[in-house]
């Protein structure tokens, strides 16, 4: 899990000078002004790759955290020890939640520090409200992996899977910068709304909901 | 307190919202057609309206009394669309309706206008170019330095990303004396380089005053339009045209749509139905005798045909549209849908939309459904889930039956320390 961790932080890292090279090699080939231009006319997101990154950084970090809990039955055993079970699967949750958001928070921020020297702030404005929902999604995509990894029946799970996929369409519609501008309040309010999912798995595996 | 009926409901409503996203976007997908209307255009010298219809693989030409007219007719009857044409033939007569035409008077008086809802249902990063108006040279160039107009207008130089304090303070001060109050509350124009000729932007003031903002020999230029004094400004689109004739075309609150003259900031309104620019489209197609004025509504196209120069109507048709596939079934299948996305809009957000009480009688029999199966079957069924599947139908029973409790669960309420 730490390994895990520390891999997607390193790649976090990692693509902040890439996508700070990549912006000074497009400076230098087209010119400052002209790419200025072309950004603010035109809609061009420079740091678009990052749209499916927090996306595939949040279900790794699920998946690795909740597929060996349930595979070694060290979930069932949790369960049964004598430490109030909600508090426990918040713990649980928290871990990956925080971990992922300190990561997103600090590479994204640095990033956009960084960018901050040759943008000017309309740019790096626009460039955060289109980034936000990248990262609710990426936190969303944690939880439902979560719900999905914790549901004991397969049927229900592929269930889970479809329904979770679904909803992380919904964060993913458009790159353009201000096209969540008005619904990211919305989603964030989904991804609050979906910390309870995972205990909808949780009361089945109590209630002991055959595989 | 967290329960596992509360998590139950929350997904159950989750699950519906998605299938009524989903769902009628597959059908819509599998159904949905063109809006099917004719290229249509009028024609100078029969009056009449040509309509170009595609059927079988061919084109064919005819005008609202059903007169078909081959390829060649139709060039030559609608000289102001196809001049090109008859110039390459050596079929364009030297006048028409007994004024004389050349290419260059027929270049000059010809523009298109577009106007679709996304202009005005968007937002835009606020920078943009500020070009110098009187450059003396054939193409404009682009400027080293943008600027943004919020509280202050304030220019930044792209080499260094710092602010041009003077810059900034001339046009700062120039836009004050002139009376604009900030914020600016939008900013119109064309940022591209690669126009005719430069007007620089229109702003809309906090008062709701409409100014025009350019840059003249490195000096701002800054004068109100006054359009503001006599109506309520709700948008302006400009345009470069040829002949220098306007700047752009005001929308404003009473759904009235206004072209603002060159240099006397004339306002001269078009002679058409209310425009609602949050949902209709605009197309205008300018000669030199007449602007063909195209709105394309819901469920209908209005042809406006103004005089060149009176700005009167001189004819008009509307062309109504048949019903999609999809607009025929889904009142019976859906109560109402979501759209995240809109041809109307960039903005991505839940619509509610498509709401029709057809569809209750679907809803009605796949509840009854239900309960018969239920009954049958001697599940346990309550009041509640029946009356949710009557209002919301099979994308409401889908979701229940999705996340569904097992009789031997509920018997056993579980909680959670």
């Amino acid at each position: 899990m730490r390994w895990l961790l520390a891999g997607l932080a390193g790649v976090f890292v990692a693509i902040v000078p890439y996508l700070v090279l990549s912006l000074h090699s497009k400076f230098r080939f087209a010119g400052k002004a002209h790419l200025w231009a072309v950004i603010a006319e035109k809609d061009v997101n420079m740091i678009s790759q990052l749209q499916y990154l927090p996306l595939v950084a949040g279900l790794m970090l699920g998946l690795f955290q909740f597929i060996p809990e349930m595979n070694k039955k060290s979930f069932k055993l949790t369960l049964h020890l004598p430490h109030p079970e909600k508090l426990t699967v918040i713990k649980m949750m928290l871990f990956g939640f925080v971990s992922l958001s300190g990561i997103f928070v600090t590479t994204g921020g640095l990033l956009l520090a960084l960018m901050r020297f040759s943008l000017p702030t309309a740019i790096i404005g626009a460039w955060l409200i289109a980034g936000l929902p990248w990262y609710l999604a990426g936190l969303t995509a944690y939880l439902l992996a979560a719900w999905v990894c914790i549901e004991p029946s397969w049927k229900q799970r592929a269930i889970n899977g479809i329904v979770s996929g679904a909803l992380l369409a919904v964060f993913l519609r458009t790159s353009g910068s201000f096209g969540y501008m008005y619904f990211t309040p919305g989603l964030v309010a989904v991804c609050l709304l979906v910390i309870l999912f995972p205990f909808y798995s949780v009361f089945r595996f109590k209630e002991g909901v055959p595989e | 307190m967290i329960t596992k009926n509360k998590i139950q409901t929350i997904l159950i409503v989750f699950a519906t919202a998605i299938l009524f996203w989903i769902l009628p976007w597959a059908v819509k997908l599998g159904t949905n057609e063109g809006s099917g209307y004719p290229f249509t255009y009028y024609s100078c010298i029969i009056n009449q309206f040509i309509q170009t219809i595609h059927e079988k693989r061919e084109f064919k030409y005819v005008d609202l009394d059903g007169n078909e007219y081959n390829r060649e007719v139709y060039d030559s009857i609608v000289p102001m669309f196809n001049y090109r044409q008859l110039m390459q033939d050596g079929r364009l007569p030297d006048t028409i309706n007994g004024i004389e035409i050349s290419p260059q008077i027929l270049r000059s008086n010809q523009f298109y206008f577009r106007f679709n809802p996304r202009n005005y249902n968007t937002r835009k990063i606020n920078l943009y170019p500020m070009f110098e108006s009187m450059s003396g040279r054939v193409k404009l160039e682009s400027p080293d330095d943008m600027f943004s107009a919020g509280n202050k207008i304030r220019f930044y130089d792209a080499e260094s990303n710092k602010l041009k304090h003077k810059k900034s303070d001339k046009f700062q001060t120039a836009m004050e004396k002139s009376g604009f109050q900030f914020p600016a509350q939008w900013i119109s124009g064309n940022p591209s380089a690669r126009k005719p000729y430069d007007e620089g932007w229109f702003m809309l003031d906090a008062n709701g005053q409409l100014y025009q903002v350019k840059m003249v020999n490195g000096k701002p230029f800054v004068k109100n339009t006054r359009a503001g004094e006599k109506l309520n400004v709700v948008w302006m689109q400009t345009i470069e045209t040829s002949n220098h004739r306007f700047y752009g075309f005001v929308f404003d609150s009473e759904q009235h749509v206004y072209f603002l003259s060159d240099v006397t900031y004339e306002l001269v309104k078009l002679p058409i139905e209310p425009f609602d620019l949050k949902k209709d489209q605009m197309l205008i197609m300018a000669n030199l005798f007449n602007w063909n004025v195209v709105v394309t509504r819901d469920q209908q196209r209005e042809y406006n045909i103004l005089d060149n120069k009176t700005m009167e109507r001189v004819d008009e048709h509307t062309e109504f549209r048949k019903l999609s596939r999809w607009e025929k079934i889904h009142p019976w299948i859906f109560p109402f849908y979501i759209e995240f996305e809109s041809f109307k809009s960039t903005f991505v957000y839940p619509r509610f939309g498509g709401w029709s009480a057809k569809a209750l009688l679907l809803n009605f029999l796949i509840a009854m459904g239900f309960l018969i199966y239920c009954k049958r079957y001697k599940k346990l069924v309550k009041a509640v889930n029946i009356l949710f599947v009557l209002a919301t139908g099979f994308c409401g029973l889908f979701a229940l039956q999705l996340f569904k409790s097992r009789i031997q669960e509920t018997k056993n309420i579980i909680h959670l320390k």
